[in-house]
């Protein structure tokens, strides 16, 4: 196919992924990944190398105005980065061991991807807790200087919070660095639940600081994929800017229509990949 | 501005820098070398790594290696930007964080645990 034909279907595509993700209020990565992985034959570790750098760039980006709102806490950003980050290099490491040591690593990759594909949606659909009550931060947030409080709009008073559950969090936090340098995926459906109903966060400082922390973890895990060549700059020109591009307008465009709605569409194209994944890998992993 | 504002700002600027550095190149590939981008993207896209099929010109190398140099250093830059402000505030809290990701990233970057195998 002509560059000048396949280059805009490439980014057309990747715009769709951004609307799509923006109105459901999912990052690009969950949906590029698995897609691709699922539909295209392209090599797993040059799926995974463009999605990490995909949700690496929209977090830095979308981080910088939650940070400068006082929504995102950079104390509990870092405190997290530094249970992700090496996780996500270990996970990065692991990804490209397996796809290079076995023979059936990409078939590997691909089943497993799958049944995590199931957890995330899984993890979409818990309902949580706009403002959490949690009388007492516990010893090790008071230490670490996370309870904080911002401004609430819509209550019009500044809302204080405390953070409990810090340690306990670490698990959980590592495990979302693993999976997320494991197979190129965005962690907020994942981070999300772990500061608003683990440690107690508010919605709205949850969503900031899953979506900063996102951002050094994923630089922590891409940086491996940078190392081992597996990076194509071409395909992130194209996939990057599209999805911003979707995601900026799904933004714009998310308060006019049932949000709900596109959240089933976007759940459904979720299943439709895992179970895409699902079958693939088994047909490569008994061929 | 807040220090987390200030690591949000150096960071978000170098990451919007290093993905106009890619369009850039991608855009002047598509001029002056179109078969080696669809060469690579069909390569890519096809299953195949490390598809060798070249940039075309400096035109094109230089700012798709600098682009992705930005980008994937964005959070670094981001994180040095808040290390004065930090000491200044003999804030050791979050001086060591700040130490403690970044000497993470470092360690990445520097590929310092493929040497070590």
């Amino acid at each position: 196919m002509e560059p000048l034909l396949f280059v805009p279907l490439l980014f057309a595509a990747s715009i769709a992924i951004g609307l799509l993700g923006s109105l459901a209020g999912v990052g690009g990565g969950v949906i590029f990944t698995p897609l691709f992985l699922a539909f295209t034959a392209a090599d797993p570790d040059v799926v995974r190398s463009t999605g990490l750098a995909l949700a690496m760039t929209t977090s830095v980006i979308a981080g910088a105005r939650y940070l400068a709102a006082g929504l995102a806490n950079f104390r509990i950003v870092l405190f997290a980065s530094s249970f992700m980050a090496p996780a996500a290099i270990m996970g990065a490491y692991m990804g490209l061991y397996v796809t290079a040591a076995f023979p059936q690593g990409a078939a590997l990759v691909r089943l497993s991807l799958g049944a995590i594909m199931f957890l995330i949606v899984v993890l979409l659909t818990v309902r949580r807790v706009e403002w959490p009550e949690v009388p007492e931060s516990d010893g090790l947030a008071r230490r670490l200087g996370f309870p904080s409080s911002y401004w609430e709009p819509s209550l019009r008073r500044t809302v204080r919070y405390n953070v409990r559950n810090t340690l306990q969090a670490s698990a959980f936090l590592a495990a979302v660095g693993l999976i997320s340098g494991l197979f190129g995926l965005g962690g907020g459906w994942a981070l999300v639940p772990v500061y608003n109903l683990v440690m107690s966060l508010p919605l709205k400082v949850a969503v900031g600081c899953s979506v900063a922390t996102l951002a050094v973890g994923d630089a922590a895990g891409l940086w491996v994929y940078v190392n081992s060549g597996a990076v194509v700059e071409q395909l992130i020109a194209i996939v990057v800017p599209g999805v911003m591009i979707g995601a900026a307008v799904g933004s714009r465009i998310a308060l006019r229509i049932r949000a709900r709605a596109m959240r089933y569409i976007v759940i459904g194209v979720m299943v439709v990949s895992a179970v895409q994944l699902l079958v693939r890998g088994a047909e490569e992993l008994w061929a | 501005m807040g220090v987390g504002g200030l690591y949000g700002r150096a960071a978000s600027y170098t990451a919007l820098v290093g993905m106009v550095m890619l369009v850039v190149g991608l855009l002047a590939q598509m001029a002056t070398a179109p078969a080696t981008a669809s060469c690579l993207l069909q390569a890519t896209l096809g299953g195949e790594r490390n598809a060798e099929c070249g940039y075309g010109t400096a035109l094109v190398a230089v700012p798709m290696r600098l682009g992705l140099l930005a980008l994937a250093s964005s959070v670094m830059v981001g994180l040095i930007a808040v290390m004065p402000h930090a000491v200044r505030k003999r804030d050791i809290t979050l001086l060591i964080f700040v130490s403690i990701v970044l000497a993470l990233i470092l360690v990445s970057a520097l590929g310092v645990v493929r040497i070590a195998h």
